[in-house]
């Protein structure tokens, strides 16, 4: 005989409680009877078990322990007599019931009489009932009355009949002519709310409810907020968790909203996109097997195109501008899109109609709008010119002028390719997880990130086949390598966090120094070396002769990789919730630019090459005005860039390098392309 | 010092994937010492994670995620390209260290005492992560502690699921169980959980 509560007892009580919560509620009954002739401890342990799960909530939703309220009908809550449960949301139990002071029906929202204990909750489900009663609207559902009796509050609403937007998805793709009068609605309601400064935060189909008179109500603005500080939500199946707290639903979320940043209007703008998107292809674009994929794919993915021959070109353009994954490049508020919407051709608002025209006037609307964003995001990179299959995961690249050389951090291996004509002349066995490269004029450095080992690893390469000439052991993990034009130079991690001096002739280690924080990227002036730091958020000046610090920017934000110097300024790029891109005036240390553009650098020409690892395309930025010029698509993740003339471009995850030649950088810009060959002639 | 560290690795920036998945693949060979410098390296990055979120612009309007927060640290230390074995035992870890990371915050909270400043977390200026659920995270965290001695593998399912914010199927992947076991196993923690809580911890 085992103690109850020990392990093997536990095993018992398992095995039977998982089979009676496989029956139906009504047969769980006889199944406990069944054990109690045979064991009555055991029927007894799990008929306590049992009991407790009916008021179970503890969903990958959060904690929630408590009962439900579970109103039988004929229950009277003020003046309400409740009728019949027709459903269940976040937070309690709905119900239809009578108002019986002016006799009609309506929804009564019930709240979970342990929710309604926990403060939080309380205040969010009233001011849900503050928000939307001040949000008077055809097309948000309309909120009567918000009360408390014993300890159960309560809201009536005016009692919808008709089925929500998921119920009509499962249909598959709304037609046309109803997609857009829908999305009108939807627009309008969130419009309204906008203008107040609220925004809805959870849209998602299950919060849009079609009436049977074709009417649009916007449900659920439980998760809205005006500006002011978060809330803790509740709501299981947006996996919102009390304690580790994720607001909206899985899926439709804007990636702001994923990575835990303030929202505004915005995200409610990148949902809609996400419905409309749905309601026009039927398919979510977003959705993924898993939360955890599908959390990826909104940082990352790009939505799938919308089927052309079926949907015309401008409702798709506004889906994909509401989509944009940087919020400055996305309708502002909902009046926007609204606007948007109804500048579409009247046609096209009620039907099937097809017109460039009509495209090309929105077009021009969306590329307005983001350039007045200032986004720099254009409407269609334009393709590379070649793609170059290297091996796994390029994460360096360096020109010696006549080849680009490319760092395989994944094979452990250096690609050698002929600038001329792209030509893989070879692929050399390095150390272990090569990054940094560096050209020194006559040899090619390779820093080698050796993860589990003492010590990591600089090996020196013969330019023309590749042979290993030196190793030299690094005390720390190396990150990137710069050649100043009389030495190495290298950004150490793990343990050292220094910035290391090595003279190229033998290898020797001429001292390490601190940066000021955790060195990433190196850039020199010609005079001083700059120094990116990730974890003090600052930039700093050395002097190169003996590495003494000189000066520390604070760039407001987490320094990332990618500093260079284009011979005026210092451009790098830090972590900040824009991802952005700054110039910093060196005689004065002064930022003066921020562009809200992620990635590494490289200068080429009269340009400044960014890529962007999220939208796997890389963007042409005239030095001059920090005007963005183009944007070229690329393979996948895209990272690492040289240029010596044209501009190449490692793509991480396609393990490819791309190629975009230097008549097509000067063809998008040709003024420019022209003025700069001009000035460099003697 | 610990690898851990090395968790300034970023995706703009430095060497990703090798290194968490080699500490995997040694894990998997059975190595204990990588995976403390897994979790180690997973811990940092969450709380590198949260505080570079909570901390930006001083601004008291940002919520942690945790779901969100690991699937980034993923993404930082493993990358996209990793094998889903390697996926699994990762959110394995990262759940762990997301649990941590909460019941830290809320024992520091109940100590009444300010949280360091950033750097560290400080989850205080998430503004909203209120006593309420502090206590409902200890007294969840400890009910999970019993069911571990009663049973480690279902006490993983809910620490799993809840923490890591991992779906049956990603939780089934993890532990190399099937997706029919994690349900029944989650089902019946729920219920045995909810009765813990329930009858009144220490805590509250």
């Amino acid at each position: 005989m085992t103690a109850p509560g020990a392990p093997e007892r536990w095993q018992d009580v398992k095995r039977l409680l998982a089979d009676a919560l496989e029956r139906a509620p009504e047969q769980r009954g006889a199944f406990v009877d069944e054990i109690r002739s045979s064991d009555p401890d055991l029927a007894r342990e799990v008929a306590s078990l049992l009991g407790w799960n009916e008021r179970s909530e503890l969903a990958t939703a959060g904690p929630g322990l408590g009962p439900l309220a579970g109103l039988k009908a004929g229950e009277r809550l003020g003046h309400y007599e409740v009728q019949e449960s027709i459903g269940h949301g976040g937070m309690g139990e709905v119900y239809r019931a009578r108002d019986t002071r002016l006799g009609r029906d309506v929804a009564l929202k019930v709240l979970a009489p342990d929710v309604a204990g926990d403060p939080h909750a309380l205040h969010r489900f009233e001011r849900e009932g503050r928000t939307v009663a001040s949000l008077s609207h055809p097309n948000i559902l309309a909120i009567f009355d918000v009360g408390q009796q014993d300890g159960v509050a309560y809201a009536a609403t005016e009692l919808l009949h008709g089925e929500n937007l998921r119920q009509c998805l499962e249909r598959g793709p709304v037609p046309l002519a109803q997609a857009v009068p829908l999305a009108r609605q939807i627009a309008s309601g969130l419009a309204a709310a906008h203008a107040r400064g609220i925004v809805h935060r959870d849209l998602k189909p299950e919060n849009v409810f079609l009436t049977s008179s074709g009417t649009v109500k916007l449900l659920d603005f439980g998760l809205a907020k005006r500006a002011g500080p978060l809330e803790a939500p509740g709501q299981p199946e947006s996996l919102a968790t009390r304690a580790g707290l994720v607001l909206g639903t899985i899926g439709y979320m804007a990636p702001e909203q994923v990575r835990g940043e303030d929202v505004d209007a915005r995200a409610d703008v990148f949902t809609f996109g996400v419905v409309l998107h749905e309601m026009l292809s039927g398919v979510a674009p977003f959705a993924r097997t898993t939360p955890a994929e599908s959390l990826a794919a909104i940082l990352r993915d790009e939505a799938p195109p919308i089927d052309e021959a079926r949907v015309p070109t401008p409702i798709a353009l506004v889906a994909r501008k509401c989509l944009a994954k940087d919020p400055a490049a996305r309708f502002a508020t909902a009046a926007d899109l609204l606007g948007a919407l109804d500048s579409l051709p009247r046609r096209l608002r009620t039907s099937v109609y097809r017109s460039r025209r009509a495209a090309a006037a929105v077009l021009a609307l969306v590329t307005l709008a983001a350039i007045a964003s200032q986004s720099g995001v254009r409407a269609r990179p334009r393709p590379a010119d070649t793609t170059i299959p290297v091996g796994r995961q390029p994460e360096g690249l360096v020109s010696d002028g006549r080849h680009v050389w490319v760092a395989n951090n994944r094979s452990n291996s250096v690609t050698k390719i002929r600038s001329a004509d792209g030509a893989v002349l070879g692929e050399f066995r390095v150390g272990g997880g090569p990054m940094g490269l560096a050209w020194d004029g006559a040899h090619v450095w390779v820093a080698n990130h050796e993860w589990l080992q003492d010590h990591s690893t600089l090996m020196r390469l013969d330019p023309t086949d590749g042979h290993v000439l030196a190793t030299l052991s690094t005390p720390g993990q190396p990150m990137n390598l710069l050649f100043d034009g009389a030495h190495l130079w290298l950004t150490e991690t793990w343990p050292t966090y220094l910035l290391r001096k090595i003279r190229p002739s033998d290898g020797a280690d001429l001292g390490a120094f601190t940066a000021g924080g955790t060195p990433r990227s190196i850039a020199f002036d010609g005079e001083s070396l700059w120094v990116s730091n990730r974890a003090l958020a600052s930039v700093t000046k050395l002097r190169p002769s003996d590495g003494r610090l000189l000066r520390a920017v604070d760039v407001g934000a987490s320094a990332e990789a990618g500093l260079v110097f284009d011979g005026t300024h210092v451009w790098g790029f830090r972590h900040a919730p824009g991802r952005e891109l700054f110039r910093l005036r060196p005689q004065d240390l002064v930022i003066d630019l921020e562009l809200p553009l992620p990635g590494r650098l490289v200068v080429g020409g009269p340009w400044l090459f960014v890529s962007d690892s999220t939208r796997h395309w890389v963007t042409q930025v005239r030095r001059r005005d920090a005007a963005v010029v183009a944007t070229w698509a690329v393979g996948r993740d895209p990272g690492p860039l040289a240029y010596d003339g044209d501009l190449w471009v490692a793509n991480r995850e396609s393990h490819t390098v791309s190629r975009i030649a230097a008549r097509s950088l000067a063809a998008v810009d040709p003024e420019e392309a022209v003025a700069f060959g001009r000035d460099r002639q003697p | 010092m610990s690898p851990a560290s090395a968790g300034t690795r970023s995706r703009t920036g430095g060497p990703r994937p090798p290194a968490v998945t080699d500490l995997l693949r040694a894990w998997h060979g059975g190595s204990e010492e990588a995976r403390e410098q897994l979790f180690e390296a997973t811990y940092a990055e969450l709380r590198a994670l949260a505080a570079s979120y909570l901390r930006r612009e001083g601004r008291a309007q940002r919520s942690l995620q945790a779901t969100a927060l690991v699937h980034e640290a993923f993404l930082r230390l493993v990358g996209t390209r990793a094998p889903w074995v390697d996926r699994g035992h990762f959110y394995g870890v990262a759940a762990q260290a997301m649990r941590r990371i909460l019941v830290d915050h809320a024992r520091r909270r109940r100590a009444g005492k300010r949280a360091p400043a950033a750097p560290l977390l400080s989850l205080e200026e998430a503004g909203e992560l209120g006593d309420h659920e502090g206590i409902a995270v200890l007294r969840l965290d400890e009910a999970l502690s019993d069911l571990a001695r009663l049973d480690p593998r279902q006490a993983r399912v809910v620490e799993l699921r809840y923490f890591g914010g991992l779906s049956v199927e990603e939780t089934a992947q993890s532990l190399e169980l099937s997706p029919a076991t994690v349900k029944r196993e989650w089902a019946t923690a729920r219920a045995w959980i909810t009765r813990q809580v329930g009858r009144g911890s220490p805590v509250a």
